[in-house]
């Protein structure tokens, strides 16, 4: 179990999920402009 | 009648700039430029203010106004293709690089740029790569959009080759990747062998099987995959005959390892996996955070990123766009104001001024007339200007000038002191555990022989020494760089040590070139005499329009004709109203009054009006701060001015300063060259007449006053604002060795404690085990703690900030 989440975390730092770790963190705190 | 000064503290609501006094009003905010207004105005009239409330003053200052004719070049269907990266009827895709965002207003706006334009479908930030990807449908097209985001200010960076764009972020994933493998076998392998360890004996055979197994299995791409940078170091140094820092540390985990595997399979211990893997993990974490402290540096080495990618070329009385491998010899150019030269070329028509800061280091502005050699890299202001090409791109004075090795000098691989100390240390080591071998040997005590010669490889292991080293410089780096002072590489901090002497270039450096405090004297001039004045000013390419622009004020520019230049002493010039001439007070049969700074002469329609007094202003606190640097270094100041200021400096640092006036740019790397002879000399200037003086000295420091304007002759960078804390940079350069000296000496400590047990054969090899890994978490939080105490007593006084010289 513990080896699936290792080639999980592999698998995406390899796509790139964690390349910007700026950005995630500050757009969670906008706010939607509701038109 | 004298005009005053203006003190200058109103900050621009949008970017943060001083307004020099004269801000301009706009819905009861200030603002520096019309710049910024318009930016204002358009996030303002799209419902985006929110742009504001994320961020005091996030705006970015852009210099530039006039984008209409700098994007032109996407038109051209080849460049365009190249940059997008999909596209069909409904909708087009790019990434834009833009490198002027760096908060989070920034990025929110970045990405609700769809309220800016309909045709704007959606677009996302990545801001570690300062990048956004756009989706857009056609109606707006790429060159539009790209001056949209100009006209925010976010204007994106083009880089002529593609292929490069993809290449930073892969050694710096490599590592995360093997950090990751690393760790997870490092802690589970921990976690398997506790039972083991535990049970003392009374596991079961097959979970102890199993798990031994496991450990070895896990292991297998601790060893093969993650550490193979060490057994390819440590190779290429047998290779080259010598024993760097990694050949121990390969040494170490070959040892460990068979003697892990002979313990499991034959002996039917634990082995010392765990060790193994924390090792390899904790030496690539070390090497990850000094990467990491690399990369605020970027030096982007290849000058092609500099280049518009394309270029307006004149054929047959048409204006075409051409790529930089197009161009070729006899191709008329056409450069605007902004627009960096591609290639070496003479100028055929307009009046140039040219900035070669980024191929001289000097950011001295020089004019060029019709019929000069302009050279590539230089960055033109002023109107259009044509010119013949007469050198191809890749053969231009820059590729010349880059590939001479004054920028390849980091490969001058002086052995630093700590590969020798680990050299050494290995000889030792590999000594002492054969001594230790051959002694148990005789004893007869096999089993004491084994345990001695493992334990001691694996205690008296030097990795402490490169992480030592490693963190501390990693940790020292970013201190310095948190305080905008960016060092080349880690290895200056050695250099900076050694300065005991420290030559200031004055103008620029010392005094504040942008704030400049101008005087007049004469007779008052009516709101179009000021206009007309503004608009020469502005037209006329000199140093001194400047501070005449800030003393009259903004007004609207005007055409102004007949540019003459007189003999290098001033100019004249026809607005609408007048005809005015500005220059040296020997033009209007005046002498200089022999005041400190310049004297600029006016007279409009032939009568003369009086003289501008443009001052020096000195750097806030800058004095004191020079003051107190005297005591422990030998300071120098070197001016390319006349001694009218001298006694004034004079009467501040008395004989605690060197004072070397009317100095040229030959004269300032004479000087420093003499002062080479009695000791190591850093070199504090701004690219304006010293860079040959910074290139000469052994540490050549360039302060900025914006950070994008650096120059690759230099060591390091600081930003303006943050000189007078140069200081504490220097102690804590100095520091340095300090705390790897301490560092050492702590890690030596283990060593000798480990030793002492390991030689007797007494050392368990599972307190061994365990004793590395310690040490290198010690080393981790001693490394950090010991910077961070130093800094903070580096940091000396705060100089008095609102105390003004001039």
């Amino acid at each position: 179990m513990a080896g699936g989440f290792l080639v999980a975390f592999l698998y995406s730092a390899k796509k790139g999920q964690f390349d910007d770790d700026y950005s995630p963190a500050h757009r969670i705190l906008f706010e939607d402009k509701n038109k | 009648m004298i005009q005053g000064k203006e003190k200058t503290e109103n900050q621009c609501y949008h970017c943060g700039d001083s307004c020099n006094g004269d801000p301009i009003i706009h819905q009861g905010k200030e603002f520096c430029c019309d710049g910024c207004i318009s930016v204002f105005s358009i996030l303002n009239n799209n419902d985006l203010c929110d742009y504001y409330s994320l961020n005091e003053r996030p705006g970015v200052k852009s210099r530039n106004v006039n984008w209409k004719e700098k994007f032109s070049f996407l038109d051209k269907e080849a460049i365009a293709n190249s940059i997008i990266q999909f596209s069909n009827e409904d909708i087009i895709q790019a990434t834009f690089n833009v490198p002027s965002m760096h908060c989070s207003s920034c990025l929110w706006l970045l990405e609700n740029i769809k309220e800016l334009n309909d045709s704007i479908v959606s677009s996302r930030v990545d801001f570690i790569k300062k990048e956004v990807f756009i989706v857009w449908d056609p109606s707006l097209s790429l060159r539009q959009l790209v001056e949209l985001l100009s006209s925010i200010g976010y204007e994106p960076f083009f880089e002529l080759d593609e292929s490069k764009g993809n290449g930073k972020p892969k050694p710096k994933k490599k590592r995360i990747l093997e950090l990751a493998v690393a760790g997870f076998a490092f802690s589970n392998i921990m976690m398997i062998s506790l039972p083991d360890y535990f049970s003392s004996g009374h596991l079961d055979i097959e979970f102890s099987l199993l798990f031994k197994n496991l450990s070895v299995l896990l292991s297998l791409p601790v060893m093969f995959y993650c550490a193979r940078e060490f057994f390819k170091n440590a190779y290429m140094g047998i290779k080259n005959k010598t024993l760097n820092i990694d050949a121990p540390i390969a040494a170490a985990l070959i040892i460990i390892f068979i003697r892990s595997l002979y313990d499991i399979y034959i002996i039917g211990h634990t082995g010392y996996l765990d060790s193994l893997s924390g090792i390899v993990f904790f030496m690539l974490a070390g090497r990850w955070l000094q990467d990491r402290t690399n990369e605020s540096l970027s030096f982007n080495r290849d000058y092609r990123s500099f280049f518009p990618i394309a270029v307006s070329v004149l054929k047959d009385g048409q204006t075409l766009s051409k790529t930089l491998n197009e161009i070729r010899v006899d191709d008329i150019i056409e450069i605007h104001h902004g627009e960096v030269i591609p290639a070496d070329a003479v100028l055929s028509k307009g009046k140039g001024l040219i900035d070669y800061s980024f191929v001289t280091g000097e950011s001295q502005e020089v004019g060029a007339n019709v019929g000069e050699l302009i050279y590539a890299g230089g960055l033109h202001k002023g109107s259009t200007l044509e010119l013949i090409v007469i050198k191809e791109v890749s053969q231009s004075y820059l590729t010349n000038l880059w590939n001479k090795d004054v920028f390849k000098d980091i490969a001058n691989a002086k052995a630093s002191w700590l590969d020798m100390a680990g050299k050494y240390f290995t000889y030792v080591v590999f000594v002492l555990a054969g001594i230790a071998a051959i002694y148990w040997i005789n004893q007869g005590e096999s089993e004491l022989m084994w345990n001695a010669l493992t334990t001691v490889l694996i205690v008296a292991c030097p990795c402490a020494l490169l992480l030592a080293a490693n963190y501390t410089q990693g940790h020292v780096m970013s201190m310095l760089a948190k305080d905008s002072f960016y060092l080349k590489n880690a290895e200056l901090l050695e250099k900076l040590r050694k300065i005991d002497t420290i030559v200031f270039d004055k103008t620029g450096t010392i005094t504040n070139a942008d704030h400049t405090d101008v005087n007049f004297e004469g007779l008052p001039f009516n709101e179009d005499e000021k206009s007309s004045i503004y608009a020469m000013a502005n037209a006329v390419m000199h140093p001194f329009s400047r501070g005449i622009k800030q003393y009259i004020g903004r007004h609207e520019l005007s055409i102004v004709q007949n540019i003459a230049e007189l003999d290098g002493k001033g100019f004249e010039a026809n607005t609408k109203l007048h005809k005015i001439r500005i220059g040296l007070p020997e033009l209007f049969d005046r002498k200089t009054k022999g005041t400190i700074g310049s004297e600029i002469g006016i007279s409009i329609n032939g009568t003369f009006y009086g003289t501008f007094f443009i001052g020096n202003r000195y750097r806030e606190g800058i004095d004191e701060c020079i003051l107190d640097l005297s005591k422990n270094y030998s300071v120098a100041i070197l001016s390319g001015d006349n001694d009218m200021g001298k006694s004034r400096l004079e009467e501040k640092f008395g004989d605690r300063v060197t004072l070397l006036f009317n100095k040229s740019p030959l004269d300032k790397l004479a000087c420093v060259e003499g002062f080479q002879k009695e000791g190591k000399v850093l070199m504090v200037g701004d690219g304006l007449n010293d860079a040959g003086a910074l290139k000469q000295s052994d540490f050549g420091l360039v302060i900025t006053d914006n950070m994008n304007n650096f120059t690759p002759a230099s060591d390091g960078i600081l930003d303006a604002k943050k000189l007078v804390q140069i200081g504490s940079f220097l102690k804590l350069g100095k520091a340095t060795r300090k705390i790897i000296t301490i560092c050492f000496m702590v890690s030596l400590i283990y060593n000798v404690v480990g030793l002492y047990f390991a030689l007797q054969g007494i050392l368990s090899p599972v307190i061994a085990a365990i004793l590395m890994p310690l040490s290198s978490i010690s080393m981790i939080g001693l490394t950090y703690f010991l910077s961070l105490v130093y800094a903070r007593n580096s940091k000396s006084k705060i100089y008095d900030i609102n105390h003004v010289y001039t």
